[in-house]
């Protein structure tokens, strides 16, 4: 260790020689510094003792302040009030500010900064509970609801599922949500809410103990349950009630599991028989998790039996990720890899168009534009950009930082690379995956792949970008300014998440065309909920994307889709005659009814398709003609059984019936 | 000696909050109450009791008792589609004797070196300002839901009648049955005319109906099920008989014929 008056004389002589290296080594410095290449500990001051629920008070005080803004936003939506979305993101900021300030300031006890969490994860799950409080209205969620209530009703698992056919052989969520309802005599929409909530804090206190173990820093722990909560998912998709929403509980416990085994726990075996527990059911509630969750641990087992002093718990870790590659490999066996048929064709084709959109620029989808061509608000996109601008910059800082902190190191001779910290090398390293899914999610069909990729970069993200923040952009500086400015960027990055993953519809209000939740209204509803009241359950309907829902679900109707039978019943619904190629669709799919929307010719349809991806192009230049849709008003033979002055059923048994006969 | 009446007052303990839960499933009140911590909490904590407690930390212990808890439902839902039927009864059962068997089998504590390390209690105290703001914060977020479900009750974009005519019976074609529910939001009044293949077969008298009232009505058209023939019925709303507001039809006796 040379003394401070020898470091001196050395700068001093080397100020001499060589003064133009001065520059060059205070950019070398700046650098350095700024990207964390020899940051080896996360510097600041120990949390203060949890004495006070002053902040905690005040914290759920102002979320609850945000929920009635975020109430009042969806009541000025209904009205068609030009400040409902102003209102909804000013609720959403009283929400993520206040705790976010709490938690910027590095001295919080680390079990209030984790109480601070889920007051405002419960805050924004609340936000998505006033979108829609009376019913289920996302997408995906009517594919569960459906699942969830052929259970109810058959008692019994794996009843088809025509709206989505993998959902029954991934009966995860369901189960829970109908053990739920069968018990306390709640509807399944309540008990769904219920078990995503409880979800939710599940998944947001494990994911604050996954970064605490990876990073020993309860600060870093809080901050990256913040950053996770800024992705696109948390507050939209991963709120619903949909398999994946769970599936996500489970890996951040299977993963939690396998830190700990890691770790010098002196106790494995609970670590061990937990993990493998969850690997298992999570094999069974959602393919894609499981599959990634395999690969992790396999990653971590790989990194951890190379790390630089022999690794304590590798043979466990092997275990436990040879568990979860058992259970996944044979619930794909058990399901006939049905898996892979649905998730083949979404990743080839979004594949493609990935490295088409690499070849040729023009290919990307417009960002913050609907299919329909509706634009978001100027301050949205900016918000929104700002949001990935943060990431960004975060991912810069802290990429290397973290990877230091991690032990990491590049050993001479041989340039052999050495770690002592396997997970957060690994968690590091998932951010790579990041830039990917941001350019995933520039193309048609690759969008999906990059929405679920970039929630799982985000576990990744969260934690490089947490330390960034405790590393370098705050250090332990508690100056006021400084605690602010970080609590803003943090609130930013929430709103600019929120953005992205809501879009157009943050608020749920007014109708609009094929714009899932905003399309599921009262209407719609009853048309569906009288069909099974007078045509009795089971009918089998030809219909548009957002009635396929409501039949399926209010009306216990089997709707036909190219997903269960393979075949497009766009023209059925859109071409301007019935010819024989319609009705070959309508008697190989069997279809007894169909159901027409009127209000489909209004606009084009805010998500790119009034039926499936199959549709005949030319709807979607201009709405299809009214006189189209009412096609069968000409067929003799043809009833029509129910009038709404918007949706009309048809009966085309008799017209199958005839043609059969022919 | 010591080890087995340890394990019948466990036993006995196990029955009885069992019991408990059984009675609290029973009173619809607390039914919601118990089946939470049913599906979410009471069968993971007694798996995680098969464990010696003193070898986990207790966050750790709450989240896994969260999380097996899940597994615990999940693979029970498998067992009841095997074994049984997935039925609130044989859901009860199954989960509380799961609980009750893993409780009475619970690890016995050891005195083994704990990763815990003894931590100070900390006394909170709750000031005044602090017990208003989470008084208001309840009340804000109630009644934010309250709000905003009675105004999602309420709110219907559109306005429309429905209006339907269908055979109730597949065997008797020709009985038909119209319908109208009134969905204007206002009471409304509505005049039906039927015709059969074209000519006018008859007229419903005017009826009133308030919002989300329903009417329904057996037709006495006459009609015989053998003959191919359109049944058509027209609705016309608050008198206006120049604009037909509904129209429906039923083609009879049409499956099979070839004469079409």
């Amino acid at each position: 260790m040379p003394a401070p008056a020898m470091i001196s004389s050395s700068i001093k002589t080397s100020h001499k020689l060589e003064p133009d290296v001065q520059p060059r080594a205070k950019a070398l410095k700046f650098a350095s510094v700024m990207l964390g290449f020899n940051q080896t500990a996360l510097s600041g001051g120990e949390p203060i003792p949890f004495q006070s629920l002053g902040w905690i008070a005040y914290a759920s005080l102002t979320a609850s302040v945000g929920l009635m803004l975020a109430a009042q936003a969806q009541i000025a939506g209904m009205h068609n009030g030009a400040y409902s979305l102003a209102l909804y993101w000013g609720g959403t900021a009283a929400i993520a500010f206040p705790a976010a300030l709490r938690i910027a300031w590095p001295y919080t006890p680390p079990r209030e900064s984790l109480v601070l969490i889920l007051i405002m994860g419960m805050g924004l799950y609340g936000v998505k509970i006033l979108h829609s409080p009376l019913h289920f209205s996302e997408y995906d969620e009517f594919l569960h609801w459906n699942t969830a209530l052929n259970i109810m009703e058959e008692q019994h698992l794996f009843g088809a599922n025509s709206l989505l056919p993998i959902s029954p052989l991934y009966p995860g969520l369901e189960i829970v949500a109908t053990a739920l309802s069968n018990l306390s005599g709640l509807s399944i929409f309540a008990c769904g809410l219920l078990v995503i909530g409880i979800g939710k804090v599940i998944f947001l206190s494990a994911l604050f103990f996954i970064a605490e173990a990876l990073t020993g820093s309860p600060r870093v722990a809080a901050l990256a349950c913040i950053v996770f909560m800024s992705n696109a998912n948390f507050s939209t998709f991963h709120a619903t009630f949909a398999y994946e929403s769970l599936a996500y509980v489970l890996m951040a416990l299977t993963i939690l599991t396998a830190l700990r085994l890691a770790s010098d726990d002196p106790y494995p075996k609970l670590h061990l028989l937990t993990g493998a527990a969850f690997a298992i059911v999570l094999a069974v509630t959602h393919h894609l998790t499981s599959y990634l969750t395999t690969a992790f641990l396999a990653a971590f087992t790989l990194l951890k039996s190379m790390e630089k002093r022999p690794a304590k718990g590798v043979a466990l870790l092997a275990l436990l990720a040879g568990v979860s590659l058992t259970a996944g490999a044979a619930w794909w066996r058990f399901t006939g890899g049905t898996g892979s048929g649905y998730l083949g064709p979404v990743l080839q084709q979004g594949f493609e168009e990935f490295f088409a959109l690499l070849t040729s620029p023009g290919h990307a989808r417009a960002p913050f534009q609907g299919a329909d061509g509706a634009q978001q608000p100027l301050l949205s996109r900016y918000t929104a950009i700002a949001s990935y601008l943060i990431i960004c910059l975060g991912l810069c800082t802290g990429f290397f930082r973290s990877l230091s902190l991690a032990g990491g190191a590049i050993q001479r001779p041989g340039f052999r690379i050495t770690w002592t910290n396997s997970g957060l090398v690994l968690f590091t390293l998932l951010t790579l995956l990041y830039p990917f899914s941001i350019l995933l999610r520039l193309t048609q069909s690759g969008w999906e792949i990059g929405n679920r990729l970039g929630t799982f970069a985000s576990l990744g993200v969260c934690i490089v970008v947490a330390i960034a923040i405790a590393g370098l952009w705050q250090g332990r500086s508690s100056s006021r300014l400084r605690t602010a400015a970080i609590a803003s960027i943090l609130t930013i990055m929430v709103l600019g998440g929120g953005i992205v993953g809501w879009g157009a519809n943050a608020v749920n209000y007014p109708y609009r065309v094929s714009a899932d939740a905003r399309s599921v209204e009262p209407l719609g509803i009853g048309a569906a909920e009288w069909s099974r009241l007078w045509l009795g359950p089971g009918q089998r309907f030809a219909t548009d994307r957002i009635n396929q829902l409501l039949l399926a679900t209010y009306g216990r109707q089997i709707a036909i889709t190219s997903l269960q039978t393979k075949a497009g019943i766009s023209g059925i619904l859109f071409a301007k005659e019935l010819t024989s190629e319609e009705v070959n669709v309508i008697k190989e799919t069997a279809t007894g009814y169909v159901m027409i929307d009127l209000r489909l010719t209004t606009a084009l349809p805010t998500h790119g398709v009034y039926v499936d991806s199959g549709e005949i192009p030319e709807v979607h230049r201009i709405p299809p003609e009214p006189a189209a849709l009412l096609k069968f008003d000409k067929l003799r033979g043809v009833s029509r059984p129910f009038d709404n002055g918007a949706t009309i059923i048809y009966d085309v048994r008799s017209l199958y019936a005839i043609r059969s006969s022919k | 000696m010591q080890f087995a009446h340890r394990n019948r007052l466990l036993l006995f303990i196990a029955v009885a909050v069992s019991g408990l839960t059984v009675v609290a499933l029973l009173i619809p009140a607390l039914r919601a109450f118990a089946a939470l911590a049913l599906v979410f909490y009471i069968p993971g904590h007694a798996i995680v009791l098969l464990f010696r407690k003193d070898t986990t930390a207790s966050h750790d212990r709450i989240l896994y008792a969260s999380g097996l808890n899940l597994a615990a439902v999940i693979a029970g839902g498998f067992f009841l589609h095997i074994f049984g039927s997935m039925t609130p009864v044989q859901w009860a059962v199954l989960l509380i004797s799961a609980s009750a068997f893993a409780f009475a089998f619970r690890a016995a504590p050891q005195r083994l070196p704990s990763i815990e390390q003894p931590r100070p209690r900390h006394t909170w105290r709750v000031s005044g300002l602090e017990a208003l703001m989470f008084a208001g914060a309840a009340i804000l977020t109630v009644g934010a839901f309250a709000i905003d479900w009675r105004e999602a009750m309420a709110h219907s974009e559109f306005k429309y009648t429905e209006f339907w005519m269908v055979a109730e019976d597949p065997g008797k074609p020709n009985a038909l049955t119209a319908g109208v529910k009134n969905e204007e939001g206002e009471p409304a009044s509505y005049d039906i005319e039927y015709t059969v293949d074209g000519q006018i077969a008859g007229q419903s008298a005017s009826f009133r109906l308030a919002p989300g009232e329903v009417w329904t009505s057996a037709l006495n058209t006459g009609i015989r099920a053998d003959r191919v023939q359109r049944v058509e019925a027209w609705l016309f709303k608050n008198g206006d008989r120049h604009t037909v507001y509904r129209r429906v039809w039923a083609d009879i006796g049409i499956a099979g014929r070839e004469d079409l």
